[in-house]
């Protein structure tokens, strides 16, 4: 898997955990199964914030954008030739060139990568 | 939907070798990723065990967490008869691993439900380690199968 796209995936793991232990109803249920769970620490934070600082900043910046606008996923797989996240089928020149660094969904603007 | 429906003999290892969280952790994931994927899950699984270890106490862990490597909930078990230091609650060793990780967004959330489940098999388990006593993956099902309808 290419450097960048590796990278938004970490980071957007990352920020799926932080927004799930942000939601009071899902820590509340992960509680009472019996997990114990702490607030994210400086150092937690720190590695996420290291973490994005790798992405070139135009690639963080539109990253931030997307998760912000639609609240869910800024990276989504591609399901068969249809971009995961808006379901619009994707062009086919588009497909071929699945080997760039980099691919966003000309419809929602979401980055793209391929499940293996 | 059932565990035992969910989880498949070779997604179950009676044998873990590894000695140490991290290599459970990636034992576990090689279950149901391959190649660079691998690392990729379990990194996202160590940030996870950073904001309270998975080890819930009396010999069992369920490491989870959500990510963009799945498209569908993933369910694998392992287990070592040695004992893994995982820092569970109760510090004890942790003997029987359940790893569930689901995709960011998944229908009717059946992620904190098989999490639900899973919590409440596993201390059926524990109850007199019962997950020390099968022998094969197919054994191991066969008591999962027993255990799931008790709990229901």
């Amino acid at each position: 898997m290419r450097k960048q796209v590796e990278l938004l995936i970490k980071l957007h793991d990352i920020d799926l955990l932080i927004r799930e232990l942000d939601n009071p109803e899902a820590r509340k249920k992960f509680r009472k199964m019996g997990f114990k769970l702490k607030e994210p620490s400086i150092e937690f934070l720190k590695a996420r914030q290291q973490l994005a600082k790798k992405l070139p900043p135009k690639i963080l910046k539109e990253y931030e954008r997307i998760m912000h606008r639609y609240k869910d996923r800024a990276v989504v797989p591609v399901l068969n030739e249809f971009c995961g996240g808006c379901y619009v089928k994707l062009p086919s020149e588009f497909l071929s060139r699945r080997k760039e660094e980099i691919q966003r969904c000309p419809n929602c603007g979401r980055f793209l990568y391929w499940l293996k | 939907m059932n565990l035992s429906a969910l989880l498949r003999p070779e997604r179950i290892n009676l044998t873990l070798r590894a000695r140490k969280k991290v290599g459970v952790l990636r034992e576990l994931v090689s279950m149901i990723k391959r190649g660079d994927e691998v690392d990729l899950l379990l990194a996202t699984l160590l940030k996870r065990e950073e904001l309270g270890s998975t080890g819930i106490g009396k010999g069992i862990a369920i490491p989870h967490c959500r990510s963009l490597i799945v498209d569908k909930l993933e369910l694998a078990v392992g287990r070592s008869d040695r004992g893994v230091d995982f820092g569970a609650i109760d510090k004890k060793p942790v003997h029987l691993f359940f790893l569930i990780v689901a995709p960011p967004q998944d229908p009717g959330n059946q992620y904190l439900i098989t999490l639900g489940k899973v919590a409440l098999v596993a201390s059926e388990l524990s109850k007199r380690q019962q997950f020390l006593k099968p022998k094969t993956p197919e054994e191991f099902l066969k008591l999962l199968k027993e255990l799931e309808k008790r709990v229901k």
